[in-house]
């Protein structure tokens, strides 16, 4: 606070002493002397453009009747000034100190500031002495620090992955596992933490690199409460509704009576039951949807598209039997223009979206 | 600390605006207070760079304890958008806003010399309260040095800041955010000097030639910033925001294009009332409005009242603020303006062919373009705000009122370049622009025949864009011949505001040029690829050839190598990238642009998504842009030429006392 004052004090004095500066070395103003020399200058530069052929004489005559008419109106109402320096000295002083009041008014002059550096140093002599009373995120911040030091170290990326983890930065812990993994693949065997961290990353959608980490969790302990649960999750969601049982199921096994996680996996295994039944109406209802539209075919199959999107979807439902009827089929219709029969197979296995303009 | 002594500046910086303009006012009863305005001003602009320099270090020291770090910087973050970061924002551009208010106020007591003292000391009064109004806005409104007194997230609550800052938005943290806004602002702030200066002329009611002489300067920096602003931004959102565009008719980019309007109409009156002591009132009514549009544009900016990639903030309560600031200075200001209005007389006459004349139509045609802009922008905010109604008016609308306007301007400056003052003869103009018109026919129709337009009509805006380009280009060099009377050697002696206008008429060719051409044959194509595809845009081919990772100080990148052909030819090999910065958790694209000296080949990749046949994929977007360059180079060529211009001994700030005799006789025509 004191400092802050003398700053302060200070930074005025400095503004002062600039006003006053530029008063006392400033050229004279406010007399009209000044004016007169103004215009003089201005008229010798009238003089001088029309010598140098900038103007002509008329233009020049009109310049200079116009500077007088100025001259004569400023001489009008100007007086020398009757106000004295110390005045202006005064008048920024009390600005100054008046500056200083609002500011202790608006200001907080009791914060102290906090440069991330000098955090980092508090942060790092407590997790020296305590490390348990740090939070993950500020023991990250204190890791990191050593990167250059222990960036090739696999076990301190683990590190890394797991306070990253804890913290709820997911995507920055699966970065950290990653480079574990990239770093000693032979001894990793953080892959449900591996996997976790993928999930949640994607928002909970347990992607095929997610699936391939708890499976190797699995393949090293086929008890990892975590990757089972995981796993049971994506089965329900491919629809393969008994191994997710099974998976949720020894997911409980393997866990305490009083572990945190077993409400989760609980629940998850109580809604397979609702999320087959769910499934199976909405399969039901898809395979009329597709078996609707090769009829429609049967009837009318000049339909290019229709046979495209029949062929895209039996390929989406996994029946390959239904696609490869539906391909003879198509093949059969277009047997004169092959041409056509090739670009609704090729249209069949094509992303939607292409689009050219000019 | 840090935060706390920048804090201090800038009430101090508010302080001291308040009495620059208190002194100003009580000089009217004791005489000689006024002429303290003047250390007042340096004062100001000291501590107000205190201010800026304190918020700069609070974010490069990455305090979170000041709310503005918190939420628009990281550690991760690369030192130049630490540093920028501080005017990412809302607040942060706002307290630039007051720097370059306060640091042009100093300049007008610095640079002043040969000002009358009278009408310096009021437009530094006026200055003072514009600064006051502003530094009061930015304190008591928009501080970017307030603190967080608590920890919002309860992480760290003894020390009153959270552990890391939310980030920049990625799209800001670019070189181009770096020079953008600044130049921007010395464009927009630069106004509230003629402004003042206008102000300050109403005021003591001279308005005379040297008064001109005094403006155009000013007039001149702020038109050149300000065009090298808007142009620094066109450029950034054409690189940066992946869309293939660089101008959307966005009402914020038209924000920033309506006090252009008004200053170019403004820097030519302003040369008309200098050498003829016409247009006084006129010229007066311009320099208000140039920067009643700044205003204007920082309102709209500000209040949330425009959704928009450049929208700051949207908090209806600042608006409201900042509206009445707009209100109650413009409304002052014009208020004063229509009661000294009648009392300005006239000034020389002048014959309807004179090169008056061709400025006053030039200032018309500027003025209807400003309308049609305004109208443009601010119709549809006013149907949304009084009916409640949502409409859009977009391209087609500029396009049809906008470009024939500023078709005819352009095609008049060429001939009102030549003219002479007082009486123009316009036989002998045609005549002697005869050869620049046959050229640029010429070359307008070898354009014509390169282009295949989709109809008629099409072929026929390219015909005439391409003509009115080539007019402005080969008019402004015949110019310059006549100037030089056919001599290389005369060319130097050719005073530097002459250069300055060939300068900035080129330029302006070279962009419409850019503009024509970019907007008719320009080619784009979409496609979601993997890689291994090709995609096909007129005559050009792109390969996706692999794909790659990069890891950057603060975001991971996912890119893709793209070799593209043009008929079987090898052009270059295009790597854009989609970052995802985790900090802020955003995704950005970055465009790559393959460089050829006129054009650009444009690619730029989207999120990754995955094909049905499990294949990654990206969205990529691929754009042709013949002649896109020039869209750049020309105004920035405008902008220089301004610069030059204010180079010229007889446009230095104030009136000049000293000086060199001209060393040529040919400095007949004054530009």
């Amino acid at each position: 606070m004191i400092l802050l004052t003398l700053i302060c004090v200070l930074i005025s004095l400095a503004v002062v002493a600039v006003a006053v500066l530029w008063h006392r070395f400033a050229p004279a103003q406010g007399a009209l002397a000044h004016e007169k020399a103004l215009y003089a200058g201005f008229v010798a530069d009238v003089d001088r453009r029309l010598a140098a052929g900038d103007i002509d004489a008329d233009a020049a005559h009109e310049e200079k009747t116009e500077a007088a008419r100025a001259l004569l109106k400023a001489g009008d109402h100007l007086t020398t000034p009757t106000v004295k320096p110390a005045v202006g000295v005064a008048v920024i002083a009390i600005t100054a100190a008046l500056a200083f009041g609002v500011y202790m008014l608006i200001g907080h002059p009791g914060l102290a500031g906090q440069p991330f550096k000098d955090r980092l140093t508090r942060w790092t002599a407590m997790a020296q002495e305590d490390p348990d009373s740090v939070p993950p995120e500020v023991m990250v911040a204190v890791l990191r620090q050593g990167e250059a030091k222990n960036g090739g170290d696999p076990q301190y990326w683990l590190m890394i992955g797991r306070f990253q983890t804890w913290s709820g930065n997911t995507y920055e812990g699966m970065k950290a596992y990653k480079r574990a993994r990239a770093m000693s693949p032979q001894t990793f065997n953080e892959w449900s933490a591996l996997g976790e961290a993928i999930t949640l990353t994607a928002d909970g959608n347990i992607n095929a690199e997610a699936v391939a980490a708890f499976e190797q969790a699995l393949k090293l302990d086929p008890k990892d409460a975590r990757a089972l649960y995981y796993l049971g999750r994506h089965q329900v969601a491919i629809g393969r509704f008994d191994e997710a049982r099974t998976s949720f199921r020894t997911a409980l096994a393997s866990t305490s009576p009083d572990n945190p996680s077993r409400p989760a996996i609980e629940d998850e295994l109580k809604a397979v039951d609702v999320e087959e039944a769910a499934s199976t109406a909405m399969k039901t209802r898809i395979t009329g949807m597709v078996a609707g539209l090769e009829a429609s075919l049967t009837s009318d199959p000049e339909n290019a598209d229709g046979w495209a999107r029949l062929l895209r979807s039996y390929d989406v439902l996994g029946d390959a039997a239904g696609h490869a009827r539906a391909e003879a089929d198509m093949k059969a219709h277009y047997k004169a223009r092959p041409q056509v029969a090739d670009a609704i197979l090729a249209k069949s296995q094509q992303a939607v979206g292409a689009e050219v303009t000019q | 600390m840090i935060a706390e002594i920048g804090n201090f500046c800038l009430v101090l910086a508010f302080m001291l605006s308040v009495a620059q303009a208190g002194v100003v006012l009580a000089g009217w009863r004791i005489r000689g207070l006024e002429r303290f305005s003047e250390g007042l001003s340096l004062a100001a602009a000291l501590a107000i760079i205190g201010a800026f320099a304190m918020l700069i270090t609070a974010f490069v020291q990455s305090d979170f304890s000041v709310l503005n770090v918190y939420q628009h910087s990281h550690t991760d973050k690369p030192l130049l958008y630490k540093i920028t970061g501080s005017w990412g924002s809302h607040e942060g551009s706002m307290l630039l806003w007051c720097l370059i208010l306060l640091v042009y106020g100093a300049f007008i007591t610095l640079r002043g010399g040969g000002l009358s003292d009278g009408l310096k000391h009021k437009a530094l009064g006026v200055q003072g309260l514009l600064g006051a109004a502003f530094t009061g806005f930015t304190l008591f409104s928009s501080n970017p040095l307030w603190r967080l007194a608590e920890d919002p997230n309860r992480i760290w609550a003894l020390e009153k800041a959270p552990l890391q800052g939310l980030s920049l938005n990625p799209a800001l943290q670019d070189p181009g955010l770096a020079f953008h806004p600044p130049m921007l602002y010395l464009g927009y702030v630069g106004f509230s000097v003629v402004f003042s200066f206008a102000v300050a002329a109403l005021i003591e009611g001279r308005l005379d030639r040297a008064w001109a002489r005094w403006i155009r300067p000013w007039v001149l920096i702020a038109w050149s910033f300000l065009t090298a602003g808007i142009t620094l931004g066109a450029f950034w959102a054409y690189y940066e925001l992946g869309w293939g565009g660089w101008w959307a008719w966005d009402p914020v980019e038209n924000a920033s294009f309506m006090p252009w309007l008004a200053a170019t109409a403004l820097l030519h009156s302003a040369i008309v009332m200098e050498k003829r002591d016409a247009l006084k009132a006129w010229t007066v009514f311009l320099g208000l409005l140039a920067f009643t549009f700044s205003m204007l544009g920082a309102f709209l900016v500000r209040s949330g009242l425009l959704t928009s990639v450049h929208a700051f903030a949207v908090d209806p309560q600042r608006g409201i603020l900042l509206l009445t600031i707009l209100l109650v200075t413009a409304g002052a200001g014009f208020a004063l303006f229509a009661l000294r209005a009648p009392e300005l007389k006239p000034g020389g006459l002048f014959a309807p062919i004179s090169r008056e004349a061709a400025l006053v139509a030039n200032n018309l045609l500027l003025s209807a373009a400003l309308c049609s802009v305004f109208l443009g922008t601010l119709y549809p905010i006013l149907m949304q705000a009084v009916f409640n109604k949502t409409m859009s008016v977009g391209e087609p609308y500029y396009l049809a009122v906008f470009g024939p306007i500023m078709i005819a301007a352009f095609a008049l400056i060429p001939i009102s370049a030549l003219m002479a003052w007082k009486r123009a003869d316009l036989k002998a103009i045609v005549q002697r622009l005869g050869i620049a018109f046959g050229v640029a026919s010429l070359a307008a129709a070898v354009g014509l025949l390169l282009y295949r337009g989709a109809t008629w009509w099409a072929e026929a805006q390219y015909l005439a864009g391409l003509l009115v380009g080539f007019w402005l280009i080969f008019g402004s060099l015949k110019l310059l011949w006549d100037r030089a009377e056919g001599k290389l050697r005369r060319l130097k002696g050719l005073p530097l505001a002459t250069w300055g206008m060939l300068l900035a008429h080129i330029g302006l060719g070279v962009f419409v040029l850019g503009a024509v051409v970019e907007t008719h044959a320009k080619l784009g194509a979409t496609q979601v690829m993997a890689v291994g595809d090709s995609l096909t845009a007129g005559r050009y081919q792109m390969h996706f050839n692999e794909t790659f990772a990069e890891m950057g100080s603060n975001y991971d990148a996912q890119g893709g190598v793209f070799s593209i052909t043009e008929q079987g030819r090898a052009v270059c090999d295009a790597r854009p990238q989609w970052r995802y910065y985790s900090a802020s958790r955003s995704s950005q694209s970055e465009v790559w642009l393959c460089f050829t000296p006129l054009s650009d080949l444009y690619v730029v990749m989207a999120q990754p998504q995955t094909l049905a046949d499990g294949r990654a994929a990206w969205s990529v977007r691929f754009f042709y842009n013949p002649w896109v360059r020039l869209i750049f180079f020309g105004p920035l060529l405008m902008a220089i030429g301004g610069l030059v211009s204010l180079a010229d001994r007889r446009l230095r700030l104030g009136v000049p006392v000293k000086g060199k005799k001209p060393k040529s006789s040919t400095e007949k025509v004054e530009a």
